[in-house]
């Protein structure tokens, strides 16, 4: 048997665009509603991106700051204040969709009750929404971050590095941000996943909309207060305390200086936080993705 | 329980709630594995080869899940290419099935806006699209129109005569007299009946399923429980 055989070959394909087509829709849409579509979803998505990017154009114009008498600008410490902002953005987008999809993020009945007296193996409907969800979150992050990653590398170096450093600050910024989507997503699905395993059939339907309400408080607030948080970034590189853990945008943040190599002491323990909660989450997903389908798809 | 059924016969499954029809619906059609004893196809275990046991089995459940978000064809299509039907069968096949059920008008509609008797032609055209050779019918009436009801009643009738091993559950007395050859009677998860309909009536001297099914299973109080309904709702 070969790998095609084994993982389902054309039914995979069939499967998981069925599954990440059924993220971008709405499960009762009505007969004359127009579909949204995947592209107006992730313009969506793209949009504070490149609303962020225009505001920095100013910023960091040698041109407009001769003007105002700013002859030398500390590109390095200015610049943490954005990429704080870019990666709670990154963060709590990916996050707040994946709440938005919470129903979806796991085999569910109607998977069941329609697949499986089709002749498909459960391993290949179990790879299919696995991989579904991951190209849905992938694509997310991608829209989210690629303005940000095309144009805030250029404006805030404009004239003043090299074009090696400039490759290096757009993959810096690219992987930076990148994993901060992926943190979102990978948060909301552990903790959809936890208490799916934990939790009743039942129980879980009551304790749902609150665990999703209480996720969308988190992800907003963490947007609410990015810009002050990234207004005290000295304070909280000097401090160093629990207040950190509070805030995963600024592990981020440590991973991005890391990457560009410029992470001080203080950021490279943020950059470590990163690492770490990106592991856990992602083994965490999978084992909770591997019980939930043999709970509820079995 | 044990029980065959030839090809070109349509079988009728009744039996009271709890009796266990919902199990061996789901024992037929892969969904569970039975705890003992085993269902055979053209002699072999279906669990030996369960997929392909699948590709010849066509099922219409009881409950409508469906994908709600695609349209009627949309959803035909999806269940055709994981069938994996060439894309000129499927099409053709697709188109012969919504005329027939006079889907055509609304295939483009969002599922989600079907009324249940749509939703339940869209499940049998999804059983059918591949020309099973095996078909488990669970309530395959449910909200169907009159007309829809007449043409599904000769269509399980022709499927028979095309050689097709039909096994029909449901409640509806009536219609399972009129269209199944023979039925089983289950009662507390045991059969309690298994013969033709015909020679039931025989048997048992009485004029119709609906008398036979109320003397094997029990439910002679019918007309009490009835009376007691009312009483409870003037109380």
């Amino acid at each position: 048997m070969n790998l095609k055989e084994r993982f389902g070959g054309e039914p995979l394909a069939i499967l998981t665009n069925h599954f990440l087509g059924r993220y971008f829709e709405t499960e009762e849409a009505q007969s004359g509603e127009l579909r949204t579509g995947i592209p107006a979803l992730l313009g969506l998505a793209a949009a504070p991106g490149f609303i962020l990017c225009s505001f920095l154009f100013e910023k960091y114009s040698t041109l407009v700051g001769w003007f105002r008498g700013i002859l030398t600008l500390d590109r390095d410490l200015t610049t943490l204040h954005d990429k704080y902002i870019f990666l709670s953005i990154a963060f709590v987008v990916c996050g707040v969709v994946t709440v938005m999809k919470w129903n979806q993020l796991f085999p569910d009945r109607r998977d069941y009750m329609i697949l499986a007296p089709l002749p498909i193996r459960p391993a290949t409907v179990f790879l299919a929404k696995l991989s579904g969800l991951a190209i849905f979150v992938s694509l997310f992050a991608i829209a989210v971050n690629l303005i940000g990653c095309l144009l805030f590398p250029p404006v805030v170096l404009g004239n003043t590095g090299t074009f090696s450093l400039l490759v290096r600050y757009v993959l810096s910024h690219f992987v930076a941000t990148f994993c901060a989507s992926l943190g979102g997503a990978l948060f909301v699905i552990v903790t959809a996943g936890f208490w799916m395993n934990v939790l009743p059939v039942s129980t879980m339907r009551r304790v749902s909309s609150w665990v999703q309400f209480v996720l969308l408080v988190f992800f907003l607030t963490q947007l609410l207060l990015a810009a002050q948080v990234a207004e005290t970034l000295a304070l909280l590189q000097l401090d160093n305390g629990w207040r950190i853990l509070l805030f995963p945008p600024l592990w981020f943040l440590g991973l991005y200086e890391q990457l560009l190599g410029k992470s001080v002491a203080d950021l490279s323990l943020w950059a470590s936080y990163a690492r770490v909660a990106l592991i856990i989450c992602a083994i965490a997903s999978l084992v909770f993705y591997v019980l939930g389908y043999v709970r509820h798809f079995r | 329980m044990s029980f065959e059924i030839p090809r070109g016969q349509i079988l009728g499954y009744l039996g009271p709630n709890g009796s266990g029809k919902s199990t061996t619906v789901k024992i037929l059609t892969g969904l569970i594995e039975p705890t003992h004893g085993r269902v055979l196809f053209d002699g072999n275990d279906i669990r030996d080869d369960i997929n392909g046991y699948k590709r010849r089995l066509g099922y219409v459940p009881e409950e409508p899940h469906l994908y709600t978000h695609l349209s009627g064809r949309e959803y035909l299509q999806l269940i055709g290419r994981l069938r994996q039907l060439p894309a000129a069968t499927l099409d053709r096949r697709i188109e012969g099935l919504l005329d027939v059920f006079d889907l055509t008008s609304s295939r483009h509609m969002a599922l989600a806006s079907y009324s249940k008797g749509m939703r339940q032609k869209i499940l049998l055209s999804a059983a059918l699209l591949h020309d099973p050779e095996i078909l488990v019918l669970d309530e395959p009436f449910s909200g169907l129109d009159v007309t829809s009801a007449q043409v599904l009643k000769k269509l399980l009738k022709v499927l028979a005569n095309a050689g097709k091993i039909l096994f029909y559950s449901s409640h509806v007395l009536e219609v399972v007299e009129r269209v199944c050859d023979h039925v089983v009677i289950l009662d507390k998860s045991r059969v309690v009946a298994h013969d033709s309909v015909a020679r039931l009536r025989e048997l048992m001297t009485l004029p119709d399923l609906e008398q036979i099914f109320a003397q094997l299973v029990g439910q002679e109080d019918i007309d009490e429980r009835a009376t007691s309904v009312l009483e409870v709702i003037r109380s």
